[in-house]
């Protein structure tokens, strides 16, 4: 194959490739498109013409009509929330097993990746039930419980993952100057692993803003709501079969949060989830 | 300090941690099985019935067409992707070769990348409007092509209810497989792959020879992932079709939801999900251990 030949076959592929990724954006393209259009623009033009005006009193409807103020901040609470118990369980955990040598290190991962494996479903009724019984059902905060303790379990297995490439000495050298493990981990191995812990927080907490099946049957009242499940309302429940232009402003506010977290961290997530495949 | 002295004292970092996991997790796992011998409806009294409830799900027919959906389900949510996924990544990694930087691979990853990021409630919603039966852009697409013959009321027919949420299913998990893929690329010596440009291999060649086999640690873990995030599949399914038009697209997880709440029965519900960890759990068990076999038969060997 002579060179020509060559670099005509790559820019082919290469189109190939970009014209594929627009099509995988096209659900999106259309959506934020529809979102912009005016009801009566909405019915006349095609899916991917851009709108006549901009039409921003689609948005302006949620802020008034079912709050969206309210789910966001009720959205944040839970993610951040559940993102630092997360955290806070896991990170000692990963310390004492990667910088540690801890023996049960392989149980650890183990059970890590099981229960990250294993459906959510499966804890998802007595979790509801804890709820009734301990009289904390539709309490945010509950919420905020099971959510951060089983996202521990991906943080465990990430951050050992990781960690584990921070060589022994440099806690050897720390204990020699006197630290304990506890003044280790904090000033010496945590400032190492800000950007893993950073990477962490991003996937739980997109992960958690996005979860669906526990809110859902945790938190019955609209003024708990979540921003997804509230939004989602708005084509399933009381809003049935709202304009398509609705719907889409309503999409486009339910998906702003993870899709700013992912356009400026882009880089920070990929490398997350390829370090969690290793 | 010796080693030993070293690693010791680290108990009091791993077990709170693990404990609080551990416990509540399977603290959780466990009730839940226990209902399932129950018969019970939610609240109120309950019954001991044994494994009654498991009698009951195996001759149901409608348990076994969900797991017939799952099993299908795994081509879309995991063979497909990491076909694609893989190839999409080496024609990435192929055209770029040493120009990691290049602004185009970031649009093709944000463009492949992004269904997993935008919330399922959200996604499902827009493929629903999308694939509307009187006026979606599926069907408009469709007319303006000159197909207006092919248009369907998608989500409302049973077969193409279930091609709309495997193509769903295709879209959501495809980005996962590109970017570990790509991730996995950029750890290869791009001088092995210019050499063997050099000896004259083609681009199928050198997939075959050079770049899908540096994926091989990639590929297992990603057909691993997406092929038990198929078995356990719910919000796709949940937020496209709710497992209808009559049952036609349940997934197992769907189908036990909707024991627990469709009023039937708490305990056939989580004998359910427990079928459900438990047909996981064994797909787990038989990975590790066929893993554990090669790497033996492979030290053996050498």
């Amino acid at each position: 194959m002579n060179k020509s030949t060559f670099s005509w076959s790559r820019s082919v592929v290469l189109r190939l490739v970009i014209v594929l990724a627009l099509v995988w954006l096209l659900p999106v393209i259309m959506v934020v498109l529809a979102s912009l259009k005016s009801s009566q623009d909405f019915s006349t033009s095609g899916f991917l013409e851009l709108p006549t005006e901009i039409a921003w009193k689609n948005f302006e409807m949620f802020f008034g009509g079912i709050n969206i103020g309210q789910k966001i901040l009720n959205s944040f609470t839970i993610s951040l929330g559940a993102v630092f118990i997360s955290l806070l369980l896991a990170f000692p955990v990963a310390y004492a097993v990667s910088v540690g040598k801890h023996r049960l290190r392989p149980v650890v991962i183990t059970l890590s990746v099981l229960i990250f494996l294993l459906p959510v479903e499966s804890v998802a009724f007595p979790i509801y039930l804890l709820s009734k019984l301990t009289g904390q059902y539709g309490s945010i905060g509950f919420l905020i419980m099971p959510l951060g303790i089983i996202g521990s379990a991906f943080a465990i297995f990430l951050l050992a993952n990781v960690m584990n490439h921070i060589p022994g000495s440099l806690a050897e050298a720390a204990e020699i100057d006197g630290a304990n493990k506890w003044q280790v981990m904090w000033k010496v191995v945590l400032p190492l692993m800000t950007p893993t812990v950073l990477t962490v927080a991003l996937l739980l907490f997109v992960n958690n803003w996005n979860e669906y099946l526990l809110t859902l049957l945790l938190l019955p009242d609209s003024e708990s709501q979540t921003v997804p499940l509230a939004i989602s309302m708005v084509n399933y429940g009381q809003f049935g079969g709202a304009p398509g232009e609705l719907i889409a402003a309503a999409s486009v506010l339910a998906a702003l949060p993870s899709l700013l977290v992912f356009l400026f961290f882009q880089r920070t997530l990929v490398r997350g989830i390829t370090a969690g495949t290793q | 300090m010796s080693t030993t002295h070293r690693t010791r004292g680290y108990g009091w970092f791993l077990y709170p941690g693990l404990a609080v996991l551990v416990v509540f997790f399977f603290g959780m796992f466990f009730w839940n099985v226990g209902i399932g011998l129950l018969k019970w409806p939610g609240y109120g009294p309950a019954k001991w019935v044994g494994f009654d409830n498991f009698r009951i799900i195996f001759e149901n027919k409608d348990f076994w067409e969900s797991w017939a959906h799952a099993a299908w389900y795994v081509v879309p949510f995991s063979l497909l992707p990491t076909v694609i996924g893989l190839v999409l990544a080496v024609a990435t990694y192929d055209a770029f070769v040493g120009k990691w930087g290049s602004k185009m691979v970031s649009v093709a990853r944000t463009g492949f990348f992004l269904p997993q990021i935008v919330p399922i409630a959200v996604s499902g919603m827009i493929w629903m409007w999308m694939l509307n039966g009187s006026d979606g852009a599926i069907n408009s697409l469709l007319d303006g092509l000159g197909l207006g013959s092919l248009q369907q009321d998608w989500l409302r027919e049973p077969d193409t209810a279930l091609i709309a949420v495997s193509a769903f299913m295709l879209w959501l998990q495809t980005g996962f497989a590109y970017v570990v893929f790509l991730a996995g690329l950029s750890r290869l010596d791009p001088s092995i792959v210019e050499a063997s440009e050099l000896d004259g291999a083609n681009w199928a060649q050198r997939l075959r020879w050079v770049t899908g086999p540096s994926l091989r640690p990639e590929t297992f873990v990603v057909l691993l992932f997406l092929t038990i995030g198929a078995l356990k599949v719910f919000a796709p399914v949940f937020y496209l079709t709710g497992g209808g038009p009559y049952g036609s697209t349940t997934s197992p997880a769907t189908f036990a939801i909707d024991s627990f709440f469709g009023g039937a029965s708490v305990g056939i519900g989580s004998a359910l999900v427990t079928t459900l960890a438990l047909i996981i759990g064994a797909v787990l068990g038989l990975t590790f251990l066929v893993v554990k076999l090669r790497k033996k038969a492979v030290a053996a060997h050498e």
